[in-house]
């Protein structure tokens, strides 16, 4: 009997494990393609519209350097997907936060306050997708 | 409607800790402005600027305001360590209240929502320290 109620216990166990990795790997691979969708398409667009663009040329700088700038990554790690958005200008902080001369003009910001309440939807369609169960 | 850049710096100027810690600069080195005061000198001692910047009213409790405040503390040249320690003054004094009644308005909630950055200013080399936070407020 002890021997019978082990087996199954184990058996059990089992099952359930496969069908959770399953489950798991169906929630990662949503959960990075609606972060490259919303964060790496929608919230970058975003930002590129609400970017300040230069009126006209100065000595340093050209119009549209920081907009054409503006990208962003998404990477999976241990612990889900990780996404950034960054500017290679070297002054993309200056703009979004503001110096002693030059009042704040924020865009990265509201673009990822934007689009963020998309991820969820975006999820759950993926998902939705990965499962056959969109259709 | 409330301005809840206005909230916070009188929550601020009633907290020791902070004011201890802040130069002699005009109006308790406290500013809600985008950009700071004309003769604002760092050597004077440290200050905090307080900017709206974002959030929203709520959907249906429309007296209630959520809104986003960059708080960023100057230091003068290299005073890295003084705007990091008022920082942490404000951090310790602001995240998590609830709560707090004023004469502008009631202060529900702070939470910082993105931790300390720190700057140089591109211009005048000044140091500073760039944190925000999500604060709902109501009226009286």
């Amino acid at each position: 009997m002890a021997r019978l109620k082990s087996a199954n216990t184990v058996s059990a166990t089992a099952t359930l494990k496969l069908d959770t990795t399953a489950a798991l790997g169906y929630v990662n691979e949503a959960l990075f393609e609606a972060t490259q969708e919303v964060v790496g398409f929608d919230t970058v667009a975003t930002a590129k519209e609400l970017c300040p663009v230069l009126p006209k040329p100065t000595k340093e700088r050209e119009p549209g350097e920081l907009r054409g700038s503006i990208d962003a990554s998404v990477k999976r790690n241990a612990k889900g997907v990780r996404a950034s958005i960054t500017t290679k200008t070297g002054y993309g902080g200056f703009v979004e936060l503001g110096t002693t001369k030059t009042p704040a003009e924020p865009y990265l910001w509201p673009a990822f306050e934007q689009n963020i309440g998309k991820l969820v939807p975006a999820i759950q369609e993926n998902i939705a997708n990965l499962t056959g169960k969109g259709n | 409607m409330v301005d809840v850049a206005v909230l916070i710096r009188e929550h601020l100027l009633n907290q020791a800790e902070v004011t201890a810690l802040l130069g002699t600069n005009l109006n308790g080195s406290i500013y809600c402005a985008a950009d700071l005061p004309e003769h604002f000198d760092p050597k004077l001692g440290p200050a905090i600027q307080l900017v709206r910047s974002g959030g929203g009213s709520h959907d249906e409790i429309t007296v209630l305001v959520n809104a986003r405040v960059q708080v960023r503390v100057w230091a003068d040249v290299e005073q890295y360590q003084l705007a990091s320690n008022v920082y942490g003054a404000i951090n310790d004094t602001l995240h998590g209240v609830t709560m707090v009644s004023l004469a502008d308005g009631v202060i529900l909630s702070a939470l910082e929502a993105t931790g300390p950055q720190e700057m140089s200013d591109p211009d005048t080399g000044w140091a500073a320290v760039n944190s925000f936070y999500a604060v709902m407020a109501c009226p009286n």
